[in-house]
């Protein structure tokens, strides 16, 4: 991860703890902000300091960098990734670019002049989902699971583990639009999915529909889901293929705001529902709700 | 008297392999641009079709100038900060090829079509620029050298 920062960053960062390095934020002129484990400070030559003072403040053109260099040099190539917002490296960092948004035909064709970045680094924590795991997979059936959580609460990381022990028992399907979930590179994942088939970089609707035909998944586990998925997985469910999947809420009460959100409730496509905390505890389950949206933990 | 004229006439062959050789430089230039504009051919429709990465791209194109196999070598190994180009070019010229080095892979791919197709233009009419110069003066390098030759010979001799 270090080759898309200039010298002096990369030094610094071999001061931080890696394993507990979860977000660098960029912004161009400015002081670079990190998160060490559930802590907020800034990044200094020395490594984590919480003032601002001795902090290494980003060039000017620091996120056309990083940009540039997470795209290996060929920021032609990853146009649609940029399109919407972000890049993935290959080994599952995802940063997110802001800047200055193209327009062609009242459609956003890309982003141009960056001026912050935020990397997002995924760690693979074994036994995320423990707490809830025995809700979601019980001795009689697997329950269509929908988890909630606002950014950063750890959602990836634990359908990542309910992959990875699923697989086991039940030809899992892990649909990975953006390549955060199993991070597939020259055919192998980053992370440990356990015996899961990965569909990457496609989006849900034509993954689903495809996949229920050649694969015969008994689940599909996908991220970030939103109402234009509802079609898809509303025919994943009535085929039979249990779906395990997240969405960015940060209560049920808010998740009943979200538009077009009735759907999925009103024709109960999801058995339960599991609240996380947030980033201040990242993958803690603070509620698991069932159908009826009734607390049953 | 054999001996004079063999000295005389060494000296004019040396000056014809002086003019072939200044001839052979304006080639070396005319093949160095027009192998940029086929660089930047091929690379248009990799824009348009595969996206393929820049250094793959680079990697598998086929060179047939050594010297811009060279640059891109160098180009690849700096990526892109400010490449030293191998062939002694104006200062125009340097510009223009530079020019191409910078925009490669920094921009988005309207933009990078753009700029590629732009730099086709300027290679073309730089590579016609030195295949006239070789037509025309490279025949005129080669009599000069001989007769050159043949004056600083004749004046030795």
């Amino acid at each position: 991860m270090f080759w898309i920062f200039s010298n002096q960053i990369a030094c610094a960062l071999q001061n931080i703890c890696l394993d507990k390095l979860n977000e660098i934020r960029v912004r161009n002129g400015l002081p670079i902000k990190i998160l060490v484990a559930d802590k907020w400070g800034y990044l200094s030559n020395q490594g984590f300091s919480i003032s601002s003072r001795n902090a290494i403040k980003a060039d000017k053109n620091e996120a056309q960098n990083i940009a540039v260099k997470a795209s290996e040099n060929s920021l032609y190539s990853v146009c649609d990734d940029i399109s919407k917002g972000f890049l993935t490296l290959s080994n599952g960092c995802r940063i997110g670019l802001c800047g200055e948004c193209v327009n062609i035909n009242d459609k956003v064709k890309t982003f141009k002049n960056f001026t912050s970045a935020t990397i997002r680094i995924p760690h693979q924590i074994f036994g995320a989902s423990n707490s809830f795991f025995n809700y979601i997979h019980t001795s009689e059936m697997i329950n269509n699971t929908l988890i909630v959580s606002p950014p950063g609460g750890g959602k990836t990381t634990v359908l990542r583990d309910i992959a990875q022990k699923l697989s086991f028992q039940q030809n899992t399907l892990i649909i990975d639009e953006r390549y955060e979930i199993a991070s597939i590179r020259d055919g192998m994942s980053v992370f440990n999915i356990g015996e899961s088939d990965v569909i990457s970089g496609c989006n849900k609707k034509t993954a689903i529909e495809n996949s229920i035909r050649s694969c015969a998944p008994n689940v599909i586990i996908t991220d970030e889901i939103s109402e234009e998925d509802y079609e898809p997985i509303r025919l994943a469910v009535s085929c039979g293929v249990n779906i395990i999947t997240s969405i960015h809420a940060s209560s049920i009460e808010n998740l009943l705001k979200k538009p077009n959100f009735e759907n999925f409730f009103s024709n109960k496509i999801f058995d339960l529902f599991i609240v996380l905390q947030g980033r201040e505890n990242p993958g803690k389950c603070v509620g698991i709700f069932n159908a009826n949206l009734e607390r049953i933990y | 008297m054999i001996i004079k004229f063999i000295f005389i006439l060494l000296w004019g062959v040396g000056g014809v392999f002086v003019g072939i050789h200044l001839k052979k430089q304006l080639l070396i230039k005319k093949n160095y641009f027009s192998d940029i504009y086929t660089f930047c051919e091929n690379f248009k429709h990799n824009l348009m079709y595969k996206q393929s990465k820049l250094k793959e791209f680079i990697t598998k194109f086929n060179f047939t100038s050594e010297e811009l196999k060279k640059d891109f070598d160098n180009f690849l190994q700096i990526e892109g900060k400010n490449t030293t180009l191998t062939l002694k070019l104006s200062n125009d010229e340097n510009n223009e090829v530079k020019k191409l080095f910078e925009s490669l892979g920094n921009v988005d791919i309207q933009t990078q079509l753009s700029l590629i197709e732009e730099r086709k233009a300027v290679m073309e009419s730089l590579s016609k620029k030195y295949k006239e110069k070789s037509d025309k003066e490279g025949k005129l390098y080669i009599k000069l050298g001989l007769l050159f030759g043949l004056c600083v010979g004749v004046l030795l001799a």
